[in-house]
């Protein structure tokens, strides 16, 4: 149950504090704490298979918690279920899309805006604002959009349940190039609009000028923390958390 | 009229009607398939339910027969979230990773039941629904009866009302979500359990109700829900499992190969010919007309 929600509440804090947990028996992450400020954008970064996305999983309720708490605007979040994690603002872009891809690109966003039904019309406005190339595709089967259109289908779905924090998995994974330009371009219009981001990437590339604070994690374990000037200027740290 | 355009005209009157009926009940074990995985062997039963509870209010009540129909699509309604919450969601806490043979096997028991409380309840002996309309008209050596548009059309607006709630409400376009990526729509805050008892529950509307629309096509008898049963296999794989789109095409093209089959061949070999065309049709597209490869999502 919610100890303290104020939905309208301006700070949009999420502070992860000492949480354990995994697959069944299985421990994936081992006294992990994290904080993320209101509009600030983190970055979660480290090797594959490291707990990244299992993180990212258990803040939005898809995988339970064995010790610790997630708090989220002054209020504990750990023991709610997705649809409840949604409706307090919180909305998860996964790994690889998972687009609905049998629905049309409309029938998709509307989707996204489940939790926000009676808002709908004024969130599509808004979303269509920031991907207009979506805007001419939106009675066409997801399913024949290219792989960059996939992606920004993702984040469109996602930005459709009025979110106050991203929780977005390896955006660029997959992508050539310039269209993992076009997608941390995107990020950034995102963020500027003071919605908070916690991503999680394997390559450093973009972080550089859109991370405020990266995390780096190894084993399960957080290796390293730090501005993220300091972090990827520090060559060496990063290297001895990558490498061990 | 000549022989053949007789019998055109014969084959496409009942392609309509019963592809219409086949439609409406094939969607109802599609849609279910495509939310959970879960194939329905009581389908049959429920049909047969749907034509017993509309000549219960069209016998005792002296209700007309759209009137009926309407009883017996809310009676599938409940029937429907009986079933999920009796025998599906039970199964589904114990997450057993044999997902589909265990519904499978428990929805055999669950039409075993439901044919024995109806030939208990109703005894052995035939019924007849009443007609919404009588009358025809005669096409050459075809009688087109009245009743019989009315029933193609009662299916083909259940059709159209399915099709619009799955494609414009709130919770048809997250039942469909859910059809698509069950993971992917609970990161939307989707809640699975919900849409899988609206899915079972418009599953079984839909069935009854279609059942009702055989029932005054045909007679009813407890254990006559086995044929249409089967025909709906059939356009459900054929179609593409889960696909409501494929399924609809699927209904009509095998209507039309009844139709075709009963008024050349004869009745007898209605079925038999319709096995043997969905094993050619596996063989060369193993995943029907709009099916794709399934994944595990339970």
């Amino acid at each position: 149950m919610l100890e303290k929600f104020d939905k309208d509440n301006l700070d949009k804090h999420l502070q992860i504090k000492n949480i354990k947990g995994g697959y069944g028996e299985y421990s994936v992450l081992e006294d992990i704490t994290i904080d993320v400020q209101s509009g600030e954008v983190v970055a979660l970064l480290g090797p594959n298979g490291h707990g990244k996305s299992t993180l990212l999983k258990m803040i939005s309720g898809l995988i339970p918690i064995s010790s610790g708490e997630i708090i989220f605007n002054n209020s504990r979040i750990n023991d709610l279920n997705p649809s409840e994690i949604v409706n307090l603002g919180i909305s998860h872009i996964p790994q690889g899309d998972m687009i609905f891809s049998d629905m049309k690109v409309v029938e998709n966003l509307l989707a996204g805006a489940y939790m926000q039904w009676s808002d709908r019309e004024n969130l599509m406005t808004d979303v269509l604002s920031k991907f207009p190339n979506l805007k001419e595709r939106l009675n066409l089967p997801a399913r024949i959009l290219s792989g960059g259109e996939r992606r920004m289908l993702s984040l469109a779905r996602g930005l459709m349940c009025s979110p106050k924090l991203l929780l977005i998995d390896e955006p660029s994974l997959g992508l050539a190039p310039i269209l993992k330009e076009t997608v941390y371009k995107m990020l950034k219009e995102i963020s500027v609009q003071g919605i908070s981001i916690l991503i999680v990437e394997e390559k450093i590339d973009y972080l550089r000028d859109f991370a405020n604070k990266i995390y780096v994690l190894e084993s399960g374990r957080i290796a390293l923390k730090g501005k993220s000037s300091e972090i990827l200027n520090s060559k060496e740290a990063l290297l001895s958390a990558y490498v061990g | 009229m000549g022989l053949f355009l007789n019998t055109l005209v014969a084959i496409a009157y009942t392609t309509v009607v019963l592809g219409s009926i086949f439609a409406a009940s094939s969607v109802s074990l599609s849609l279910i398939y495509g939310t959970m995985r879960f194939l329905n062997l009581a389908h049959g039963s429920f049909l047969v339910i749907g034509g017993y509870v509309a000549w219960v209010f069209a016998h005792y009540l002296g209700l007309p027969l759209y009137l009926a129909i309407v009883f017996a699509t809310g009676f599938g309604f409940a029937l429907g979230l009986f079933t999920y919450f009796i025998m599906l969601k039970p199964l589904l806490g114990i997450g057993s990773p044999k997902w589909d043979i265990a519904t499978i096997i428990a929805s055999v028991g669950l039409a075993i039941f439901l044919e024995a409380a109806i030939l208990l309840i109703f005894g052995p002996r035939l019924k007849a629904l009443p007609h919404a309309i009588e009358g025809s008209v005669i096409i050459g050596t075809t009688v087109i009866r009245y009743n019989a548009l009315f029933i193609g059309a009662v299916a083909i607006a259940m059709l159209v009302i399915t099709n619009w709630y799955l494609t414009n409400s709130r919770n048809g376009i997250a039942l469909r979500a859910v059809a698509s990526d069950v993971d992917a729509a609970y990161l939307m805050g989707i809640p699975s359990s919900k849409m899988f008892a609206s899915a079972i529950a418009i599953s079984g509307a839909l069935a009854t109700s279609a059942g009702a629309l055989l029932g005054s096509f045909y007679l009813l008898k407890p254990d006559r829900g086995l044929d249409p049963m089967m025909t709906a296999i059939v356009v459900v794989v054929f179609g593409g499992l889960g696909s409501i789109k494929g399924t609809i095409i699927a209904a009509y093209i095998v209507g039309f190969i009844q139709a075709f089959v009963a008024l050349t061949i004869g009745i007898k070999w209605s079925l038999p010919v319709l096995f043997a065309f969905m094993i050619v049709v596996l063989i060369f597209r193993p995943y029907g007309l709009y099916g794709e490869s399934q994944q595990k999502r339970i």
